[in-house]
């Protein structure tokens, strides 16, 4: 598990979640143009 | 090595060696960053836990740029020597340059949140960064909108260029301007007080994996255009040989 971050756990977690859940849309947004233009 | 890349066929052979390569960099570095930077690495002495946000921050506002660099110069390379794959380049490295812009705008308002007790402030860092998730924004726009790709290719390759003027806005305006919040360049610049190895190890870890990332999300974009390009042309070719069908009205 994640270490308690104190005051900042919210920030910590939005920030990484905000960045990831970019980079995941980018992954999926590939591999679907990928495996549409098979 | 760019004339070389320009031709379809070699851009399928060298991606199809890059992109494993790039994904298994991508998911090595980032899995390796995120332990380092949410587990292993220690709070700093001023900001405390808030540092880790600098993990993401710095390295999505890095692609952010670095994307918009390469949408600069493949739009220049297009208008200049129109090598056929450089348009294809220039739109794909946009979508993961205003994602990463976005991400970069969020985590740093946060980020500030928290050491300067604000979320926003319109100061040269910051505006110019929203103006480049404008550009972004418009750019993406042009490719979408336009019918006519080859007249999108063209309109939409000049913004890039006159935008370009706002990374060097983006990159300096630190310096331009005495009146920021943000801090000045603290790793680039040699013999600023830098950050210590505790915090560049899990930073330079997220923006190798991020920048792998990218290079992945580029080059399969590329090879999505050229498949499709394929396909458009083999239809075409059919269209025109298919004998004229007849109709014969039946009574």
């Amino acid at each position: 598990m994640l270490p308690d971050y104190g005051d900042f756990n919210a920030i910590i977690l939005i920030s990484y979640g905000v960045t990831f859940a970019i980079v995941i849309g980018l992954i999926v947004h590939t591999v679907l143009r990928k495996s549409r233009h098979k | 090595m760019i004339t070389w890349l320009a031709n379809p066929a070699r851009f399928v052979r060298f991606a199809r060696i890059a992109s494993p390569i790039l994904a298994a960099c991508a998911a090595l570095a980032i899995g390796a960053g995120l332990w380092l930077g949410l587990i292993a690495s220690p709070a700093e002495q001023y900001q405390g836990d808030s540092v880790r946000i600098m993990y993401v921050h710095v390295p999505s506002m890095w692609i952010a740029m670095m994307a918009y660099t390469g949408i600069a110069i493949s739009s220049l390379i297009a208008y200049v020597w129109r090598h056929p794959l450089a348009d294809s380049v220039a739109k794909n490295c946009a979508l993961p340059g205003a994602g990463f812009t976005l991400a970069g705008l969020i985590t740093g308002s946060l980020w500030g949140s928290v050491t300067w007790m604000t979320y926003w402030e319109w100061d040269g860092r910051m505006t110019s960064t929203l103006v480049l998730l404008f550009i972004y924004i418009g750019y993406l726009s042009i490719w979408a909108i336009m019918a006519d790709k080859k007249r999108a290719a063209r309109i939409a390759g000049l913004l890039a260029m006159v935008g370009f003027i706002n990374i060097p806005i983006i990159k300096f305006s630190v310096d331009w301007w005495d009146d920021t919040l943000h801090q000045k360049a603290s790793i680039s610049t040699p013999g600023a007080p830098g950050l210590g190895p505790e915090f560049l190890t899990p930073l330079f870890f997220m923006m190798f994996g991020f920048s792998c990332l990218f290079g992945w999300v580029v080059i399969n974009g590329v090879l999505a255009d050229i498949n499709s390009a394929k396909r458009d042309a083999t239809q075409r070719a059919r269209d025109k040989v298919k004998p004229a069908t007849v109709t014969v009205e039946t009574v």
